[in-house]
């Protein structure tokens, strides 16, 4: 057989095919059925409902994946960002995220693995930096080196952090827990409370002073900032964790008496200010409140007044928050220490505001404060530490990253304390990471099909007015 | 209302002819006939009449244009009505890309006649169709919404070996019920041209194949002048060729 004769064949062995089908197809409408037709024709009649249709299925996992990994074509910081996190890739790390350079006299420590570890999870819950994978790795590699039934020192393993780091790293751990997707031992809610439960056991209960926090366990100083993280993050953990009680602690009992001791021991009502710390074996309250206490106490109040401690304190997060903008605020929305005039502008400052402000919803003061630190402390390799003594560091990278992601992060990091249902249990495995993003990527998908739909039943309707008026029109 | 279509396997065997006369019989007799020209690779009603509408079967096929607007009156007197749908060979050329839809093998088309035929088959008691002369697509769609298929064929080699095929790979697998009469067409003409033996012998099997897949068969003599028109209609008629048509009419009939 020639290539003439098969083709021959092949064509006729078509038109069989075609006329059995249309056997089959008659069959159909006569009883008023549609004939069946090949795809290919409904594709070509229908091509620009198809091409919509291909083109969204092609674009949304590439427009969640564009959206999600790099979206800070939406951010104002943009460079800021970029830049710091160059100056930081290359400067600072090789798996770590630590210092490795020696023209920057910067130690590991403990104190620099929370930081890092926070900085690097709020990023990424942020979506602003597209490198989730190196963030994680990071985070995954360092942390594990320092907790154990709490945060020890990172060169001392037998020595305990003070008490303000081991909550800034409870702190953190959280954080981490959110954004690792393979969650290890040491980022779990399991071992979360078990740290939370030795900060209670050794840095409160067995403190001279129940119901403060000292600052170690062999001193009997207790700082007001340390008071006010440390009821931060344990009404936070009662948020996300859904419980009340951690081993046996109960959380709401704490936090009410520790508002009470921090009114009796740090507030003075007649001016509405605060002391700086306690003796817990002198009873001597001392010291002018710095803008970290206050920022911290406004923060801890805040979490406190989502629910009933038992406890009102007698000024609101909110007055609080407006009474730092009002006494420790300049007006270029610097943070200073103690008042409007030192000199002590610290990047550590800014990027604590700011998250606290968002934190507290108050958004317009938290944009002021991201712009103010991108202008003032931002150079053109990443964040410097302090407006005095303006050097990059890792740590001042990290806080400057801090501010700028803490936009993103505290709305998620909000609903995630208002959540009605218990959070995870602690099981130690991780949740899926949410972000800000992919509800703008799913919005996009919705405005899409939506118009889909619109666009298909115009036709059908068109379709159906034709046939209606080729019906009438058929009698003759 | 009865479907009958015309088909063949070559072009040029007077396929439209006869389906045209026999419309025109059946008009004269004061019956309601649809005639539809179907060939839409080579649309020759035109011919036949003289018209100049710009819609065609394929506006109706292509664009859902209504069929009411595809139907043209032919009024020969009062009491003959003669409705016909043209093709338009001119709508085809001007519009490449609709051609090739309709040649392809889409169920489409089929659908549109099926309810084309539906539509009318209150009001026209015949509908006629030209189709396409050999394997097509809408020549299938056509041969499927028949009652009566007319097959014209000549009595020449190519002829023969065409029909042995249609019979073989088409007509078998069309319904039972479908009606198939083989009209052979020329005889004298091509006697006289070809070598009287080989002649006898197409003639023969000619016969043979209508014998055995076909219900009827008909010999029709050659004629002088079976140009394009419609006996029927004329005043000096073609007696020898009406009569062809007439016993093809009883046929139909059955």
């Amino acid at each position: 057989m020639d290539s003439k004769e098969k083709v021959q064949n092949e064509d006729l062995q078509k038109i069989k095919n075609y006329l059995q089908n249309s056997k089959k197809n008659i069959e159909r409408m006569k009883i008023g059925k549609k004939p069946r037709r090949k795809f290919k024709f409904i594709i070509k009649e229908n091509k620009f409902l198809f091409t919509l249709v291909l083109i969204i299925i092609v674009t949304t996992p590439l427009l969640t994946i564009i959206l999600n990994r790099n979206p800070l074509a939406t951010s104002p910081y943009k460079d800021a960002i970029t830049n710091t996190m160059e100056t930081f890739e290359s400067n600072f790390t090789a798996v770590s995220g630590l210092p490795v350079h020696e023209v920057i006299s910067e130690n590991t420590s403990s104190e620099l693995i929370i930081l890092s570890t926070l900085a690097n999870s709020i990023l990424i819950e942020s979506g602003l930096f597209s490198k989730k994978d190196n963030l994680m790795k990071r985070i995954s590699f360092i942390f594990e080196i320092i907790v154990d039934d709490s945060f020890r020192d990172y060169n001392n393993k037998t020595q305990k952090l003070p008490v303000f780091n081991q909550f800034l790293g409870i702190y953190a751990l959280y954080q981490a827990f959110y954004v690792l997707e393979d969650t290890a031992f040491a980022f779990s809610f399991t071992n979360i409370s078990r740290i939370v439960n030795t900060m209670i056991t050794d840095f409160l209960y067995y403190s001279t002073w129940p119901n403060l926090f000292a600052v170690s366990e062999d001193t009997s100083t207790s700082y007001l900032v340390d008071q006010a993280l440390a009821l931060s993050v344990l009404t936070t953990h009662m948020f996300l964790t859904g419980e009340q009680k951690v081993f046996g602690w109960d959380l709401k009992e704490i936090t009410g008496g520790m508002l009470s001791r921090i009114e009796n021991r740090f507030y003075i009502s007649a001016s509405q200010s605060f002391f700086h710390k306690y003796d817990t074996v002198t009873h001597v309250s001392s010291g002018i409140s710095t803008s970290a206490d206050l920022m911290f106490t406004s923060l801890g109040l805040s979490r406190t007044e989502k629910f009933s401690s038992g406890y009102a304190f007698p000024l609101s997060s909110y007055n609080l928050h407006q009474k730092v903008i009002n006494e420790l605020i300049d007006s270029n929305w610097l943070v200073h220490e103690v008042d409007k005039i030192d000199d002590s502008i610290q990047i550590k400052d800014q990027a604590f505001f700011t998250m606290v402000s968002y934190l507290l919803n108050l958004q317009n003061v938290g944009l002021e404060i991201e712009n103010s630190t991108s202008t003032f402390l931002y150079s053109e390799d990443g964040f410097v530490n302090s407006l005095q003594n303006p050097i990059v560091t890792a740590e001042s990278c990290m806080y400057g990253l801090i501010t700028m992601s803490s936009k993103n992060w505290a709305k998620i990091q909000n609903e995630r304390e208002y959540a009605p249902e218990p959070r995870p249990t602690p099981t130690g495995t991780g949740t899926e990471t949410e972000s800000p993003v992919p509800s703008a990527s799913f919005s996009f998908v919705g405005v899409i099909s939506a118009i889909v739909v619109i666009v298909a039943l115009s036709r059908m309707s068109m379709k159906y007015k034709t046939r209606k008026k080729f019906g009438d029109q058929a009698e003759i | 209302m009865k479907t009958i279509s015309v088909h063949s396997y070559k072009g040029g065997t007077g396929k439209t002819t006869f389906l045209l006369n026999l419309a025109g019989l059946l008009a004269q007799e004061g019956k309601k006939v649809l005639a539809m020209d179907y060939d839409l690779r080579a649309p020759s009603f035109q011919s036949y009449f003289s018209t100049n509408n710009l819609v065609s079967l394929s506006n109706y096929l292509l664009e859902d244009t209504p069929i009411s607007k595809i139907i043209f009156p032919c009024q020969v007197n009062d009491e003959i009505h003669l409705d016909i749908v043209f093709s338009s060979m001119e709508f085809l050329q001007q519009h490449s890309k609709q051609r090739d839809k309709l040649s392809r093998d889409d169920s489409k088309y089929l659908s549109k006649l099926f309810n084309l035929q539906k539509l009318i088959s209150k009001t026209y008691d015949y509908l006629l169709i030209d189709t396409i002369p050999g394997f097509f697509y809408r020549s299938i769609d056509a041969l499927m919404v028949s009652n009566i298929i007319l097959v014209v064929a000549n009595p020449s080699i190519s002829n023969i070996l065409g029909l042995e095929e249609l019979s073989g790979n088409i007509y078998s697998m069309l319904s039972k019920e479908t009606k198939m009469v083989l009209l052979i067409n020329k005889i004298e003409e091509e006697g006289i041209q070809a070598d009287k033996t080989i002649f006898e012998e197409n003639l023969s099997k000619l016969k043979k194949i209508g014998d055995q897949m076909f219900t009827h068969t008909l010999e029709v003599p050659f004629f002088n002048m079976l140009s394009e028109r419609i006996y029927a209609f004329e005043k000096d008629t073609n007696k020898e060729f009406l009569d062809v048509i007439t016993k093809l009419s009883k046929i139909i009939r059955e």
